[in-house]
């Protein structure tokens, strides 16, 4: 009797309630909108480049001696047929004189032997040996004047030293570099581009590139594309692309520096939708879906969408949204189908 | 056996054991622990396995499975909770209630012993398993400490020298610090800059490793003597790693660290909790305390001791009190001591009113002495004063003067009657000393269902029953000896020869009233019959409850952003909704909580687990009375300032049960099909109109970006998956590269892309690649295609191993749970489930449910003793019959009482229930006996149901009195409230119930006709 009690006790506890209370009439819930809205796609790529000169040549003697001048301060500008360097010229001045007196004495061989030849006193196979003598002189004569112009280096374009390679007074050999002049009328940015990027940008020349140096974020340049490879990089299977700078910004800074080159392809069709990250709600697959409100009605429909990208703090939508659409973007948890809301308006 | 002569011959005995009692109350009353609640063990464990870079399906899969099933064997769980989350799977395991608090180290040994044997099964990368087993630990002392002009360092040393004196406190026993800010040494590189010289990360750990690892040296044998040779330690300071050189690979030149890093110390990047304590940033102390021990003695010592080290620290630094215990201890328990002397003053005064002074003293002085008498006892069985055991003893009360109340009264009517002391002391013992030893074993059995509750609300209110018990018998051992003794010292032998007729005109009413009811007795029974059953009718109407608010005047704020918030995100939110609370009226305190939960400061308050979406304002409000209003305005604008959270105002509650108080739980294998279910009941609930703060535990889906891995490419190019995963933290959140120790700190060393005003998506995307069999720097664009975008799970929760999705929701402001829930039941209950899926209900509901179910179970067995008691006092049928008639209307005093009180009826009202059957029993039981004995002593039947009757009047009525004016002061006490209403209402009926049914029930079943004369 005693559990009966107890049992009816506890089931009138639960059991007897009766709800008390009317049902109100909802509000609509005050909600925070978002508009779908076109957006620039940030489509750019990003590339560590190493800078190079348009040429860089290499300064060598073709006669051996001592040098006795050169004007090969590194890094200094110099001028097109500017002497830049020169060996000792005396035993070349020499080798000249020589030939020039066997010359001028097969010269004068010469002459005497076509006069007693014309006599027909001197035979035919002597006149042709001093005719042969001559020439001979003759090309050893210019010879020797060919290398003592070789003792003096002259700059072959406007250049910058880029590196000198030995000191006054040292003996030269044929074949020992000098120095290296750098052409920096321009200056190469040369990078690897990723095989997919190579590919899916195949042909499209219509970008927009600028770079800057490693540490200088704040000076940014225009470059433009000069030339790439087309075998990739046997290890990377990247292939290498060269852009150029112009113009008076190619004396900011030097070969062999490392920089970052930026590319953003110029075309029109880089716009995309694009929705607060906090609109998005993880539907029941892996995917995403978005409350969208209807304007009509005002009420919430979940949306699935397909998200390509991220952009800041924006999702980039691929497929399922409209401009202009209005979708959650705050408290997305909160909503439910069919739920009436209000935007919520900022009133000042 | 004649005691009250016994008692008389040899006072010196009587006089002994009350001077034992007074001067041992008295003692007892100063040295008895005293603490909040009572010391209560929660059986629970945390079980936490790291799994770096898996998703919450494959944590669930290949760790929290393995984890649970290990778990599962044991025949100890009661249940098993889990939350996969990505890399991490968290388990927690809740022991059976009814196994006994200290076995929990052993149990907790065994669990440890499992987990070991499961670690080989565990997957390749997964960390051990560890197990938290303080998790139910109370840090009931709890102290922030802010100071804002020092560095984050100086703050761990000052927390440090604070900790280590408070732990040389005696009785503290933990001191736990929170909100110390982790640092680390970022090593911000330039990837371009590094992939320039042909450096990789491995080549830069080699050198850090290879110098900052402790080395041996070695030892010489010298002469007859060892020498040791040290080798000069690890560099230690920022400097010297930096002045480290690396040799260039394949040049013979090197570089310095610092040319190719710039190092900082820096608090890490994702700290895994912050405190902050009225806005400011602050470290917090929370210390508890060894069980059974005066808590407010060692409150004092600590805030001396805290006082004395920060005179040795600099100023600057704020200890200020997030909650003290102690300090609310002291109040509460010197509340309940005034409350215990009112109701003694009370109980007195009013004895003295309706029986006279001598009387007064008589039946005061016994009940003093039975309540120094219960302390002492309480003393020596290592029982605390806290909430419930004070609550008891006013509970007590009222039904241990009735003891001393029949016996003094009966004392005093025959010694006026002209009988000496001696005479008349040893008659009314012998005649109701079984009696009343019946109704009091009665009484106590009615508290048995608590006492052999194995339930938590059981263990938590334990100290009830015991009280009850001590109290009661020695209340009727006190009666029977003492109260006879002082009856002979104060009352005076009267000399009136019989019974004269001068009655009052309160016993002439009665008379009158009890005369016709005998005499149309079916009308009286067809009266109490239709009032009990509308009594029972309307107790729907009435509020239901479970545990009532707490009177601390704290209540919380959850703050929850979306799942995949960063903690860095939730930080911000809340230091903006700080200002909000700060500057709101009302407010005495507010700590701030970001990314994990208070320490357990008290025992009702539930921890949540560490979230890097979650948050917690813990506020003080001025006076607790306004909490509701300030609770509810403060989410209301908190809701308005940022929109893009939720949050859910919390109010303390006595008792256990925190948590949601409404939660439906749907079980079943599919997550999409869970979460359906879980949107259709938050759709009824939100329809509802009045039930707020709705939400789930699977939370949000996160989003996931998956860069895919181009193995060809990849493979040509000599890049791993683990470069490819390098890459991927080096250009995020970063790579750890090495290690540093200073002094008892550990500093990781995080290699980070120095490029940071470029966004990190971007930066990564243009990447390099370290390719570690080339040795070569790769594009990340030709390894890695598309980035893939996907929402996962983030939380897989799991109950007793099946995958469970909970709706919590609380009850609309001004209504109870019971009203919200009963609201809504059938509603969900009438969700259509697939086949496999199960609906269960949380909450209150569920634990009021099990609270009940658990009281149930000692119930009837506590009702069978009350019954066997009641016929073995009689020998015969017909009175226990009589007994368990009249105890189902008690119901409607209740009902009336809570009605016109507008309180719910919860679990405590429940307790006064059932306090109230053994007092109507008891009356009703005397008041039989009376009859009996006189029918016996030949008195004609009808006389002797209407004599008895009156006789009983005065001594039952005054037990009510004494009993209700008893209970009075616990009205003012939130906790007890609804209870003194049950005891009160309940009470006052059940006194007209025993004096009008109880002889009229008798009359009828023993066919007496009584003329209404």
């Amino acid at each position: 009797m005693n559990r009966i009690l107890i049992l009816a006790l506890v089931f009138i506890l639960q059991a007897c309630s009766e709800p008390t209370v009317v049902k109100k009439d909802l509000e609509p819930l005050m909600v925070q909108l978002s508009t779908v809205r076109l957006t620039q796609l940030a489509n750019g790529h990003q590339f560590p480049a190493t800078v190079s000169a348009v040429k860089s040549v290499d300064l060598k003697f073709e006669v051996s001696g001592r040098l006795i001048f050169e004007s090969l301060t590194e890094g200094s500008v110099v001028n097109k047929g500017q002497i830049l360097a020169k060996i000792d010229p005396t035993p070349f001045q020499r080798k000249v004189e020589e030939s020039r007196i066997r010359h001028e004495d097969a010269k004068r061989n010469l002459k005497r032997i076509k006069d007693v030849y014309e006599k027909n006193v001197a035979s035919q196979r002597d006149y042709d040996e001093a005719k042969s003598q001559f020439s001979i002189t003759k090309i050893a004569l210019e010879n020797a004047e060919q290398d003592l112009s070789y003792c003096t280096i002259k700059a072959p374009f406007d250049a910058v030293i880029g590196a000198r390679y030995i000191e006054n007074d040292s003996l030269i050999r044929v074949g020992d570099t000098l120095a290296n002049l750098q052409d920096r009328s321009k200056l190469y940015f040369s990078f690897e581009v990723p095989e997919r990027i190579m590919t899916a940008n195949a042909g499209n020349r219509d970008v927009k590139a600028t770079a800057h140096i490693i540490g200088q974020e704040d000076k940014v340049f225009d470059i433009h594309y000069v030339e790439h490879k087309t075998t990739p990089e046997p290890i990377t299977q990247t292939y290498g692309v060269t852009f150029a700078l112009d113009g008076e910004a190619t004396k900011l800074f030097f070969p062999g520096s490392r920089a970052i080159v930026n590319i953003q392809p110029n075309s029109n069709n880089l716009q995309a939708l694009a929705i607060p990250l906090s609109a998005l709600v993880g539907n029941s697959e892996a995917g995403f879906s978005v409350w969208r409100f209807n304007e009509s009605q005002q009420t919430l429909a979940l949306i699935d969408v397909e998200i390509s990208k991220l952009q800041g703090d924006y999702a980039l939508v691929a497929s399922g949204l409209n401009r202009g659409d209005k979708v959650v973007s705050a408290a997305v948890s909160q909503m439910r189908e069919g739920l009436k809301v209000r935007e919520y308006k900022a009133t000042y | 056996m004649d005691i009250a002569r016994y008692s008389l011959t040899k006072p010196i005995n009587i006089w002994l054991m009350s001077i034992c009692f007074i001067i041992g109350g008295i003692v007892a009353m100063n040295n008895i622990g005293r603490l909040e609640d009572p010391a209560f063990t929660i059986k629970q464990a945390m079980i936490f396995t790291y799994y770096p870079g898996a998703s919450a399906e494959k944590v669930e899969k290949e760790v929290t499975e393995q984890v649970e099933i290990a778990i599962q064997q044991m025949w100890q769980l009661d249940t098993l909770k889990s939350v996969s989350k990505p890399g991490l799977s968290q388990v927690r395991i809740e022991i059976k209630p009814n196994i006994d608090g200290h076995l929990l180290p052993q149990i907790w040994d065994e669990l440890r012993k499992r987990l070991r044997d499961i670690q080989h099964d565990l997957p390749l990368g997964a960390s051990a398993p560890v197990v938290i087993d303080d998790f139910g630990d109370v840090y009931g002392i709890y102290y922030a400490l802010s100071a804002p002009d020092f560095s984050a360092a100086q703050m761990r040393e000052f927390s440090r020298i604070i900790r280590r004196e408070v732990l040389t406190v005696d009785g503290v026993a933990k001191v736990k610090v929170g909100g110390i800010l982790e640092e680390e040494i970022v090593a911000k590189i330039d990837s371009f800059r590094i992939s320039g010289l042909g450096l990789s990360f491995p080549d830069i750990q080699k050198v850090l490793a290879n110098n900052l690892k402790p080395f041996s040296g070695g030892r010489l044998f010298v002469g007859d003597k060892q020498i040791r040779i040290p080798i000069e330690s690890a560099s230690n300071k920022i400097e010297e790693i930096e002045n480290l050189s690396i040799v260039i690979p394949g040049k013979n030149s090197s570089i310095k660290i610092k040319d190719i890093a710039e190092l900082s110390i820096q608090p890490v990047a994702i700290p895994s909790g912050l405190k902050r304590f009225n806005g400011e940033r602050a470290v917090t102390l929370a210390i508890s305390a060894q069980n059974d021990i005066n808590i407010v003695e060692v409150g004092e010592k600590i805030s001396a001791k805290l006082s004395t080290v920060l005179a040795k620290l600099p100023a600057g630094i704020k200890v200020s009190s997030i909650y003290n215990q102690a300090k609310i201890v002291d109040e509460s328990v010197d509340g309940f001591i005034l409350n215990l002397e009112v109701s003694v003053a009370v109980v007195t005064l009013a004895l003295c009113l309706f029986m006279g002074w001598r009387s007064g003293i008589v039946v005061g002085g016994t009940l003093l002495i039975t309540v120094l008498g219960t302390v002492l006892i309480m003393w020596l069985y290592g029982l605390q004063l806290q909430r419930i055991s004070l609550g008891a003893m006013v509970i007590a009360m009222g039904m241990l003067v009735d003891n001393a109340i029949v016996v003094a009264e009966g004392m005093m009517l025959r010694m006026e009657k002209g009988k000496s002391a001696m005479e008349s002391a040893s008659f009314i013992v012998k005649r109701t000393q079984w009696p009343l030893l019946g109704a009091t074993v009665i009484g106590i059995a009615a508290f048995s269902g608590i006492g052999l509750s194995d339930d938590a609300t059981g263990e938590f209110l334990f100290s009830l029953f015991a009280v009850v018990l001590i109290s009661l018998i020695l209340s009727w051992i006190l009666a029977v000896t003492l109260t006879p003794l002082l009856g002979k010292y104060f009352y005076k032998v009267g000399n009136k020869a019989s019974t004269d007729d001068s009655q009052s005109l309160f016993h002439k009413a009665y008379l009158t009233v009890l005369k016709s009811a005998l005499h149309w007795r079916g009308i009286t029974l067809a009266i109490l019959v239709i009032i009990t059953i509308s009594a029972y009718a309307s107790f729907g109407s009435i509020k239901q409850g479970f545990f009532p608010p707490s009177n601390t005047p704290v209540f919380f704020v959850h703050y929850w952003g979306p799942q995949d918030t960063d903690i860095r995100a939730t930080e911000e939110h809340m230091k903006q909704g700080e200002k909000l609370i700060l500057e709101t009226e009302g407010i005495e305190s507010l700590a701030t909580y970001i990314g994990e939960s208070s320490e357990r400061f008290t025992l009702v308050f539930a921890p949540e687990l560490p979230n890097e979406s979650y948050g917690l304002y813990l506020v003080r409000a001025e006076d607790a009375a306004e909490i509701p209003r300030l609770a509810k305005s403060i989410a209301t604008k908190l809701r308005q300032d940022n929109p893009k959270g939720s949050f859910y105002p919390e109010i303390m509650q006595f008792g256990p049960g925190a948590g949601a108080k409404i939660q439906a739980r749907f079980s079943g294998e599919n997550p999409a099909i869970l979460r359906q279910l879980a949107e259709q009941a938050k759709k009824i609930y939100s329809e509802d109109g009045q039930i707020r703060d709705i939400r789930d535990d699977w939370r949000d889906k996160g989003i996931v970006l998956a860069p895919e891995y181009d193995d060809i490419a990849a493979g040509i190019a000599g890049v791993s998956r683990s470069d490819f995963s390098q890459a991927i933290k080096f250009y995020t959140d970063g790579l750890q590269i090495g290690q540093l120790q200073d002094g008892d700190y550990l500093y990781p060393i995080i290699a980070r892309n120095s490029n940071t005003n470029v966004d990190q998506l971007k930066a990564l995307e243009n990447s390099l690649v370290w390719s570690s069999s080339q040795r070569t720097y790769i594009p990340f664009k030709q390894v890695s295609g598309k980035m893939n975008y996907l929402s996962e799970e983030l939380l897989i929760n799991r109950r007793d191993r099946v995958r469970t999705i909970t709706v919590k929701a609380e009850a609309g402001y001004g209504e109870t749970t019971g009203e919200a829930f009963n609201r809504t039941k059938n509603k969900i209950e009438s969700i259509s489930l697939p086949q496999g899926y199960q609906l269960e209900w949380g909450g209150e509901y569920e634990s009021s449910r099990k609270a009940q179910a658990a009281l149930g179970q000692g119930l009837p067995l506590g009702f069978l003793v009350m019954f066997i008691i009641s016929v073995l006092l009689f020998g015969r049928a017909r009175q226990p019959i009589i007994i368990w008639l009249i105890v189902p209307m008690a119901v409607v005093g209740v009902v009336a009482g809570l009605l016109i009180a507008d309180l719910p009826f919860g679990f405590m009202s429940l307790l006064g229930f059932l306090s109230l059957f053994g007092m109507l029993i008891k009356n009703a039981i005397v008041l039989l006996e009376e009859i009996d004995l006189q029918i016996q002593e030949g008195k004609e039947q009808a006389q002797a149901i209407v004599e008895a009757s009156l006789s009983r009047l005065r001594p039952v009525s005054l037990a009510a009195i004494t009993t209700i004016l008893g209970v009075m002061p616990l009205l003012l006490d939130p906790f007890f409230a609804d209870m003194s209403v049950t005891i009160m209402g309940g009470l006052a009926f059940a006194t007209i119930l025993t004096m009008i049914a109880v002889p009229v029930l008798y009359s009828v079943f023993y066919k007496i006709k009584v003329d209404n004369v």
